[in-house]
Protein backbone atom coordinates (compact mmCIF):
# COMPACT_ATOMS: atom_id res chain seq x y z
CA UNK A 1 0.00 0.00 0.00
CA UNK A 2 1.16 3.27 -0.45
CA UNK A 3 1.26 4.01 3.29
CA UNK A 4 3.83 1.27 3.50
CA UNK A 5 5.67 2.61 0.69
CA UNK A 6 5.97 6.20 2.27
CA UNK A 7 9.13 6.60 4.10
CA UNK A 8 10.75 4.04 1.51
CA UNK A 9 13.30 6.10 -0.22
CA UNK A 10 15.15 4.79 -3.30
CA UNK A 11 16.32 4.67 -5.83
CA UNK A 12 17.83 0.90 -5.67
CA UNK A 13 21.59 2.00 -5.49
CA UNK A 14 21.06 4.64 -2.35
CA UNK A 15 18.86 1.68 -0.20
CA UNK A 16 21.42 -1.12 -1.49
CA UNK A 17 24.13 1.36 0.09
CA UNK A 18 22.88 1.96 3.23
CA UNK A 19 22.34 -1.77 3.37
CA UNK A 20 25.92 -2.86 2.70
CA UNK A 21 26.62 0.44 5.40
CA UNK A 22 24.69 -1.12 8.05
CA UNK A 23 25.98 -4.81 7.28
CA UNK A 24 29.12 -3.10 7.52
CA UNK A 25 28.44 -1.62 10.94
CA UNK A 26 26.92 -5.17 12.71
CA UNK A 27 29.47 -7.66 11.37
CA UNK A 28 32.27 -5.52 13.41
CA UNK A 29 32.47 -7.81 16.61
CA UNK A 30 33.11 -4.78 18.56
CA UNK A 31 30.00 -3.56 18.21
CA UNK A 32 28.83 -6.06 20.40
CA UNK A 33 30.29 -9.46 21.36
CA UNK A 34 33.74 -8.04 22.59
CA UNK A 35 31.90 -5.83 24.92
CA UNK A 36 29.66 -8.90 25.63
CA UNK A 37 32.88 -10.91 26.37
CA UNK A 38 34.05 -8.04 28.50
CA UNK A 39 31.03 -7.80 30.74
CA UNK A 40 30.65 -11.57 30.91
CA UNK A 41 34.30 -12.53 32.26
CA UNK A 42 34.90 -14.31 29.14
CA UNK A 43 37.90 -12.26 27.84
CA UNK A 44 40.52 -15.65 28.22
CA UNK A 45 41.97 -17.48 25.18
CA UNK A 46 40.39 -20.90 26.18
CA UNK A 47 36.71 -19.25 26.89
CA UNK A 48 37.27 -17.42 23.07
CA UNK A 49 37.83 -20.80 22.07
CA UNK A 50 34.81 -22.01 23.19
CA UNK A 51 32.62 -19.26 21.94
CA UNK A 52 32.35 -20.38 18.80
CA UNK A 53 29.09 -20.37 16.19
CA UNK A 54 27.21 -23.07 16.46
CA UNK A 55 26.71 -25.23 13.39
CA UNK A 56 23.62 -24.29 11.50
CA UNK A 57 22.38 -22.02 13.62
CA UNK A 58 22.47 -19.34 11.40
CA UNK A 59 22.29 -19.43 7.42
CA UNK A 60 25.50 -19.76 5.95
CA UNK A 61 27.02 -17.81 3.15
CA UNK A 62 27.16 -19.99 0.35
CA UNK A 63 23.52 -20.64 1.10
CA UNK A 64 22.67 -17.11 1.29
CA UNK A 65 24.66 -16.49 -1.92
CA UNK A 66 22.52 -19.01 -3.91
CA UNK A 67 19.24 -17.48 -2.62
CA UNK A 68 17.30 -15.61 -5.53
CA UNK A 69 17.23 -11.53 -4.37
CA UNK A 70 13.72 -11.98 -2.87
CA UNK A 71 14.01 -15.42 -0.75
CA UNK A 72 17.44 -13.95 0.58
CA UNK A 73 15.67 -10.52 1.49
CA UNK A 74 12.98 -12.91 3.66
CA UNK A 75 15.44 -15.12 5.10
CA UNK A 76 17.59 -12.16 6.22
CA UNK A 77 14.65 -10.45 7.59
CA UNK A 78 13.19 -13.49 8.99
CA UNK A 79 16.78 -14.61 10.71
CA UNK A 80 17.19 -11.24 12.47
CA UNK A 81 13.70 -11.24 13.63
CA UNK A 82 14.74 -14.56 16.00
CA UNK A 83 17.98 -12.17 16.43
CA UNK A 84 16.34 -9.61 18.18
CA UNK A 85 14.21 -12.41 20.17
CA UNK A 86 17.87 -13.74 20.70
CA UNK A 87 18.80 -10.22 22.06
CA UNK A 88 15.84 -9.91 24.22
CA UNK A 89 16.05 -13.37 26.03
CA UNK A 90 20.05 -12.34 26.44
CA UNK A 91 18.82 -9.14 27.74
CA UNK A 92 16.56 -11.33 30.56
CA UNK A 93 18.76 -14.01 31.32
CA UNK A 94 21.98 -12.90 31.81
CA UNK A 95 22.27 -8.85 32.00
CA UNK A 96 19.66 -8.36 35.10
CA UNK A 97 22.05 -7.14 36.66
CA UNK A 98 23.99 -5.60 34.39
CA UNK A 99 23.88 -2.93 32.36
CA UNK A 100 24.84 -3.41 28.32
CA UNK A 101 24.30 -0.35 26.14
CA UNK A 102 25.56 -1.92 22.95
CA UNK A 103 22.57 -4.42 23.24
CA UNK A 104 20.16 -1.54 22.91
CA UNK A 105 21.77 -0.25 19.89
CA UNK A 106 22.16 -3.31 17.79
CA UNK A 107 18.67 -3.65 18.57
CA UNK A 108 17.76 -0.42 16.89
CA UNK A 109 20.48 -1.06 13.87
CA UNK A 110 18.71 -4.45 13.28
CA UNK A 111 15.24 -2.37 13.46
CA UNK A 112 16.66 -0.36 10.79
CA UNK A 113 18.27 -3.10 9.06
CA UNK A 114 14.63 -5.04 8.91
CA UNK A 115 13.10 -1.14 7.64
CA UNK A 116 15.63 -0.81 4.84
CA UNK A 117 14.62 -4.38 3.78
CA UNK A 118 11.04 -4.04 3.98
CA UNK A 119 12.00 -0.67 1.83
CA UNK A 120 13.93 -2.92 -0.83
CA UNK A 121 11.67 -5.71 -1.24
CA UNK A 122 9.02 -2.85 -2.14
CA UNK A 123 11.31 -1.67 -4.84
CA UNK A 124 12.24 -5.21 -5.50
CA UNK A 125 8.48 -5.71 -6.52
CA UNK A 126 7.14 -7.45 -3.47
CA UNK A 127 6.76 -7.91 0.36
CA UNK A 128 9.30 -8.85 3.01
CA UNK A 129 6.97 -10.74 4.80
CA UNK A 130 4.80 -13.20 2.71
CA UNK A 131 6.79 -16.09 0.75
CA UNK A 132 8.21 -18.54 2.90
CA UNK A 133 11.96 -17.56 4.11
CA UNK A 134 14.93 -20.10 3.89
CA UNK A 135 14.51 -22.42 7.22
CA UNK A 136 17.40 -21.98 9.02
CA UNK A 137 19.25 -25.32 10.02
CA UNK A 138 18.09 -27.27 13.13
CA UNK A 139 21.37 -25.75 15.33
CA UNK A 140 20.81 -24.93 18.88
CA UNK A 141 19.01 -21.10 18.74
CA UNK A 142 20.40 -19.51 21.93
CA UNK A 143 18.95 -22.36 24.38
CA UNK A 144 19.61 -20.32 27.47
CA UNK A 145 16.79 -22.56 29.25
CA UNK A 146 16.78 -22.47 33.23
CA UNK A 147 18.69 -26.15 32.26
CA UNK A 148 21.74 -23.95 31.79
CA UNK A 149 23.89 -23.54 34.81
CA UNK A 150 25.35 -19.61 34.99
CA UNK A 151 28.70 -20.44 33.44
CA UNK A 152 27.36 -22.31 30.09
CA UNK A 153 24.70 -20.03 29.99
CA UNK A 154 26.62 -16.72 29.35
CA UNK A 155 28.48 -19.41 26.70
CA UNK A 156 25.44 -20.03 24.85
CA UNK A 157 25.18 -16.12 24.86
CA UNK A 158 28.66 -15.89 23.20
CA UNK A 159 28.01 -18.44 20.54
CA UNK A 160 24.76 -16.68 19.85
CA UNK A 161 26.63 -13.23 18.86
CA UNK A 162 29.16 -14.62 17.50
CA UNK A 163 26.74 -16.26 15.02
CA UNK A 164 24.98 -13.30 14.55
CA UNK A 165 28.22 -10.86 13.32
CA UNK A 166 29.38 -13.95 11.44
CA UNK A 167 25.69 -13.73 9.31
CA UNK A 168 25.70 -10.14 9.13
CA UNK A 169 29.09 -10.51 7.31
CA UNK A 170 28.04 -12.89 4.82
CA UNK A 171 25.20 -10.83 4.52
CA UNK A 172 27.17 -7.61 3.61
CA UNK A 173 29.24 -10.13 1.37
CA UNK A 174 25.61 -10.77 -0.37
CA UNK A 175 24.87 -7.24 -0.54
CA UNK A 176 28.41 -6.17 -2.37
CA UNK A 177 27.94 -8.67 -4.81
CA UNK A 178 24.42 -7.09 -5.44
CA UNK A 179 26.41 -3.85 -5.94
CA UNK A 180 28.28 -5.39 -8.05
CA UNK A 181 25.70 -7.21 -10.56
CA UNK A 182 22.49 -5.09 -10.20
CA UNK A 183 20.62 -6.85 -12.96
CA UNK A 184 22.12 -10.34 -12.69
CA UNK A 185 19.40 -12.45 -10.58
CA UNK A 186 20.68 -15.58 -8.55
CA UNK A 187 17.68 -18.32 -9.18
CA UNK A 188 19.24 -20.91 -7.40
CA UNK A 189 16.78 -23.63 -5.62
CA UNK A 190 14.82 -22.41 -2.99
CA UNK A 191 15.45 -24.92 -0.84
CA UNK A 192 19.13 -25.90 -0.69
CA UNK A 193 20.63 -27.50 2.26
CA UNK A 194 21.62 -25.25 4.60
CA UNK A 195 25.41 -26.69 6.01
CA UNK A 196 28.94 -24.89 5.81
CA UNK B 1 -35.21 43.73 32.91
CA UNK B 2 -38.52 44.66 33.51
CA UNK B 3 -38.23 45.73 37.06
CA UNK B 4 -35.46 48.19 35.74
CA UNK B 5 -37.41 48.90 32.19
CA UNK B 6 -34.85 48.32 29.91
CA UNK B 7 -34.03 46.58 27.24
CA UNK B 8 -31.49 45.89 24.60
CA UNK B 9 -31.35 49.35 23.19
CA UNK B 10 -29.61 50.34 26.81
CA UNK B 11 -26.92 48.21 26.66
CA UNK B 12 -23.12 49.83 26.98
CA UNK B 13 -20.38 47.48 25.38
CA UNK B 14 -16.98 48.06 27.26
CA UNK B 15 -13.94 46.57 26.31
CA UNK B 16 -11.41 46.80 29.42
CA UNK B 17 -13.84 49.18 30.73
CA UNK B 18 -13.46 51.42 27.82
CA UNK B 19 -16.46 52.20 26.43
CA UNK B 20 -16.92 50.32 22.68
CA UNK B 21 -18.18 52.70 19.96
CA UNK B 22 -21.75 52.42 19.34
CA UNK B 23 -21.24 51.91 15.62
CA UNK B 24 -19.99 48.19 16.91
CA UNK B 25 -23.44 47.58 18.23
CA UNK B 26 -26.00 45.41 17.15
CA UNK B 27 -29.74 45.15 18.28
CA UNK B 28 -31.06 41.93 17.70
CA UNK B 29 -34.35 42.07 19.48
CA UNK B 30 -35.68 43.75 22.67
CA UNK B 31 -33.38 41.12 24.83
CA UNK B 32 -30.23 40.08 22.52
CA UNK B 33 -28.36 42.52 21.24
CA UNK B 34 -24.03 42.08 19.98
CA UNK B 35 -21.00 43.89 19.28
CA UNK B 36 -18.26 43.20 16.63
CA UNK B 37 -14.70 43.23 16.37
CA UNK B 38 -12.95 43.64 13.10
CA UNK B 39 -9.30 43.74 14.45
CA UNK B 40 -8.51 42.89 18.23
CA UNK B 41 -5.28 43.67 18.59
CA UNK B 42 -5.17 42.89 22.54
CA UNK B 43 -5.18 39.36 23.05
CA UNK B 44 -6.45 39.38 25.83
CA UNK B 45 -9.71 41.33 26.47
CA UNK B 46 -12.57 41.87 29.79
CA UNK B 47 -16.04 42.63 27.69
CA UNK B 48 -18.91 44.08 29.81
CA UNK B 49 -22.23 44.12 28.95
CA UNK B 50 -23.72 46.78 30.73
CA UNK B 51 -26.56 49.14 31.28
CA UNK B 52 -27.85 52.28 32.17
CA UNK B 53 -30.71 51.86 34.93
CA UNK B 54 -32.65 55.12 35.50
CA UNK B 55 -30.77 56.68 32.42
CA UNK B 56 -27.65 57.48 34.81
CA UNK B 57 -26.62 54.18 36.81
CA UNK B 58 -24.29 52.15 35.20
CA UNK B 59 -25.01 48.62 36.21
CA UNK B 60 -22.38 46.04 35.21
CA UNK B 61 -24.97 42.95 33.62
CA UNK B 62 -22.39 40.57 32.86
CA UNK B 63 -18.77 40.31 31.54
CA UNK B 64 -16.71 37.38 29.84
CA UNK B 65 -12.50 37.27 29.13
CA UNK B 66 -12.14 36.85 25.19
CA UNK B 67 -8.53 35.17 24.07
CA UNK B 68 -8.39 36.33 20.24
CA UNK B 69 -5.81 34.93 18.21
CA UNK B 70 -4.48 33.29 15.21
CA UNK B 71 -4.72 29.98 13.78
CA UNK B 72 -1.03 28.37 14.13
CA UNK B 73 0.79 29.39 10.27
CA UNK B 74 2.27 26.22 8.13
CA UNK B 75 5.56 25.53 9.91
CA UNK B 76 8.19 26.15 7.19
CA UNK B 77 12.07 25.39 7.01
CA UNK B 78 12.01 22.38 8.76
CA UNK B 79 15.66 20.57 9.43
CA UNK B 80 17.47 18.36 11.91
CA UNK B 81 20.77 18.23 13.36
CA UNK B 82 22.47 14.93 14.54
CA UNK B 83 24.72 16.24 17.28
CA UNK B 84 27.58 13.34 17.52
CA UNK B 85 27.34 11.38 20.29
CA UNK B 86 23.77 12.84 21.28
CA UNK B 87 19.72 12.59 19.96
CA UNK B 88 18.49 14.28 16.89
CA UNK B 89 17.07 18.17 17.36
CA UNK B 90 14.66 19.51 14.82
CA UNK B 91 13.95 23.39 14.32
CA UNK B 92 11.38 24.72 12.29
CA UNK B 93 10.22 28.42 11.55
CA UNK B 94 6.59 28.59 13.59
CA UNK B 95 5.32 31.14 11.89
CA UNK B 96 3.72 34.21 13.12
CA UNK B 97 2.64 34.93 16.91
CA UNK B 98 -0.75 33.18 17.34
CA UNK B 99 -1.29 35.12 20.81
CA UNK B 100 -2.76 31.38 21.56
CA UNK B 101 -1.52 28.47 23.26
CA UNK B 102 -0.66 26.44 20.57
CA UNK B 103 0.97 22.96 20.73
CA UNK B 104 3.77 22.05 18.05
CA UNK B 105 4.40 18.24 17.63
CA UNK B 106 7.33 16.81 15.93
CA UNK B 107 6.29 13.59 13.90
CA UNK B 108 9.01 10.88 12.98
CA UNK B 109 8.89 7.52 11.49
CA UNK B 110 10.66 4.87 9.25
CA UNK B 111 8.57 2.88 6.60
CA UNK B 112 8.01 -0.14 9.34
CA UNK B 113 7.99 2.21 12.16
CA UNK B 114 6.17 5.24 14.31
CA UNK B 115 8.81 6.85 16.86
CA UNK B 116 7.11 8.61 19.93
CA UNK B 117 5.88 12.35 19.27
CA UNK B 118 8.58 14.70 20.26
CA UNK B 119 6.13 17.55 22.25
CA UNK B 120 7.95 21.02 22.05
CA UNK B 121 8.31 22.91 25.51
CA UNK B 122 6.28 26.08 25.53
CA UNK B 123 9.40 28.36 25.66
CA UNK B 124 10.70 26.89 22.80
CA UNK B 125 8.17 25.75 20.35
CA UNK B 126 10.34 25.90 17.51
CA UNK B 127 12.54 22.99 17.79
CA UNK B 128 12.20 19.58 19.58
CA UNK B 129 14.66 17.06 20.89
CA UNK B 130 13.58 13.09 20.01
CA UNK B 131 14.11 10.75 22.48
CA UNK B 132 15.34 7.99 20.70
CA UNK B 133 19.03 7.33 19.24
CA UNK B 134 19.79 8.19 15.78
CA UNK B 135 19.85 5.15 13.32
CA UNK B 136 22.56 5.85 10.43
CA UNK B 137 21.75 4.40 7.19
CA UNK B 138 17.95 4.28 7.23
CA UNK B 139 15.84 6.98 5.72
CA UNK B 140 12.95 9.20 8.21
CA UNK B 141 10.48 10.49 7.27
CA UNK B 142 9.74 13.69 9.87
CA UNK B 143 7.32 16.96 9.90
CA UNK B 144 5.53 19.12 12.54
CA UNK B 145 2.09 19.53 13.32
CA UNK B 146 1.10 22.44 14.92
CA UNK B 147 -2.41 23.18 16.88
CA UNK B 148 -4.41 25.84 18.62
CA UNK B 149 -8.10 26.11 19.60
CA UNK B 150 -8.59 27.67 16.34
CA UNK B 151 -7.22 25.19 13.79
CA UNK B 152 -4.03 22.60 13.06
CA UNK B 153 -1.76 22.52 10.17
CA UNK B 154 1.39 20.08 8.90
CA UNK B 155 4.35 21.24 7.66
CA UNK B 156 5.69 19.99 4.78
CA UNK B 157 7.56 16.69 5.68
CA UNK B 158 11.12 15.51 5.08
CA UNK B 159 13.17 12.50 4.77
CA UNK B 160 16.68 12.12 5.31
CA UNK B 161 19.51 9.61 6.45
CA UNK B 162 20.47 10.99 9.13
CA UNK B 163 23.86 10.41 8.45
CA UNK B 164 23.82 13.00 6.39
CA UNK B 165 22.37 15.23 8.97
CA UNK B 166 25.55 14.97 11.55
CA UNK B 167 27.49 17.47 12.98
CA UNK B 168 30.48 15.63 14.27
CA UNK B 169 32.32 16.49 17.38
CA UNK B 170 36.01 18.58 16.52
CA UNK B 171 39.13 17.27 16.01
CA UNK B 172 40.80 17.09 19.43
CA UNK B 173 44.21 17.31 20.75
CA UNK B 174 45.60 18.95 17.97
CA UNK B 175 49.59 19.40 18.36
CA UNK B 176 51.87 21.33 15.96
CA UNK B 177 55.72 19.90 15.21
CA UNK B 178 58.56 21.73 13.62
CA UNK B 179 61.26 20.37 11.52
CA UNK B 180 64.99 20.81 12.01
CA UNK B 181 65.11 20.03 8.48
CA UNK B 182 63.05 22.55 6.70
CA UNK B 183 62.42 25.50 8.50
CA UNK B 184 59.13 26.90 6.56
CA UNK B 185 56.85 24.13 7.39
CA UNK B 186 55.08 22.98 10.43
CA UNK B 187 53.37 19.49 10.86
CA UNK B 188 49.80 19.23 12.94
CA UNK B 189 48.60 16.36 14.22
CA UNK B 190 45.13 15.65 15.84
CA UNK B 191 42.43 12.77 17.26
CA UNK B 192 39.71 12.29 15.02
CA UNK B 193 36.11 12.03 16.21
CA UNK B 194 34.81 8.68 16.67
CA UNK B 195 32.01 9.18 14.28
CA UNK B 196 34.91 8.53 11.59
CA UNK B 197 34.28 5.05 12.24
CA UNK B 198 31.24 5.51 10.18
CA UNK B 199 31.63 8.11 7.84
CA UNK B 200 34.77 9.68 6.23
CA UNK B 201 35.59 13.23 6.94
CA UNK B 202 37.22 16.57 5.21
CA UNK B 203 38.34 19.39 6.90
CA UNK B 204 39.11 23.04 7.08
CA UNK B 205 42.30 23.93 8.41
CA UNK B 206 43.05 27.77 9.87
CA UNK B 207 46.34 29.41 10.89
CA UNK B 208 47.88 32.89 11.38
CA UNK B 209 51.28 34.29 12.72
CA UNK B 210 50.97 34.66 16.48
CA UNK B 211 50.72 37.98 16.27
CA UNK B 212 48.20 38.46 13.52
CA UNK B 213 44.65 39.17 13.80
CA UNK B 214 43.17 37.43 10.44
CA UNK B 215 43.24 34.09 9.50
CA UNK B 216 44.80 31.94 6.59
CA UNK B 217 42.62 29.01 5.33
CA UNK B 218 44.72 26.05 3.49
CA UNK B 219 42.63 24.84 0.54
CA UNK B 220 39.57 22.92 1.29
CA UNK B 221 41.04 20.54 -1.72
CA UNK B 222 43.78 19.89 0.33
CA UNK B 223 42.32 18.76 3.01
CA UNK B 224 39.12 17.09 1.57
CA UNK B 225 39.57 13.48 2.63
CA UNK B 226 40.09 11.50 6.07
CA UNK B 227 43.13 12.03 7.56
CA UNK B 228 44.71 12.77 11.07
CA UNK B 229 47.90 14.96 9.76
CA UNK B 230 48.66 17.73 7.89
CA UNK B 231 51.94 19.57 7.14
CA UNK B 232 51.44 23.41 6.99
CA UNK B 233 54.14 24.65 3.80
CA UNK B 234 55.69 28.02 2.99
CA UNK B 235 56.08 29.08 6.36
CA UNK B 236 58.12 31.99 7.85
CA UNK B 237 61.02 30.65 10.06
CA UNK B 238 61.19 31.04 13.25
CA UNK B 239 57.83 31.97 14.04
CA UNK B 240 55.18 31.33 16.42
CA UNK B 241 51.98 30.34 14.60
CA UNK B 242 48.65 29.53 15.41
CA UNK B 243 46.11 26.83 14.05
CA UNK B 244 42.24 24.75 14.35
CA UNK B 245 41.05 22.72 12.81
CA UNK B 246 37.36 21.46 12.05
CA UNK B 247 35.72 18.46 10.12
CA UNK B 248 32.45 17.47 8.20
CA UNK B 249 31.26 13.90 6.22
CA UNK B 250 33.14 14.26 2.97
CA UNK B 251 30.48 14.88 0.64
CA UNK B 252 29.57 17.71 2.24
CA UNK B 253 26.36 16.61 3.83
CA UNK B 254 25.87 17.57 7.52
CA UNK B 255 27.41 20.43 9.17
CA UNK B 256 30.52 21.57 10.15
CA UNK B 257 31.58 20.42 13.65
CA UNK B 258 32.57 23.32 15.85
CA UNK B 259 36.49 24.51 15.85
CA UNK B 260 39.25 22.25 18.10
CA UNK B 261 40.91 23.89 20.40
CA UNK B 262 43.86 25.95 18.95
CA UNK B 263 47.52 24.59 18.66
CA UNK B 264 50.64 26.93 18.36
CA UNK B 265 53.81 26.24 17.16
CA UNK B 266 57.21 28.11 16.09
CA UNK B 267 58.78 26.87 12.76
CA UNK B 268 62.47 25.97 13.09
CA UNK B 269 65.31 28.88 12.59
CA UNK B 270 66.67 29.22 8.92
CA UNK B 271 70.25 27.81 8.24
Amino acid sequence: TAAAMRGCVGPYQHLLSQLQRQAHLTEDTSSLLEPYIHLQGLNTPILRGSCTEHPGAFPSKDALRGLSKRSFLRTVNATLDRVLKGLVALQKQLLEQQDLKELETARQNIQGIRNNIHCMSWLLGGSSETAEPMQTGPGSWLQLTSTLDVFQAKLEGCRFLRGYHRFMGSVGWVFREWGESPSRSRRHSPRRALHK
Amino acid sequence: MDYFHVNANYIIWKTNHLTVPKEQYTVINRTAASVTFTNLVSPNLQLTCNILTFGQIEQNVYGITVLSGFPPEKPKNLNCIVNEGRKMMCQWDPGRETYLETNFTLKSEWATEKFDDCKTKPDTPNSCLVDYSPVYFVNIEVWVEAENALGNITSDHINFDPIDKVKPNPPRNLSVSNSEELSSILKLSWINPSINSVIRLKYNILYRTKDASTWSQIPPEDTASTRSSFTVQDLKPFTEYVFRVRCMKEDGKGFWSDWSEDASGITYEDR
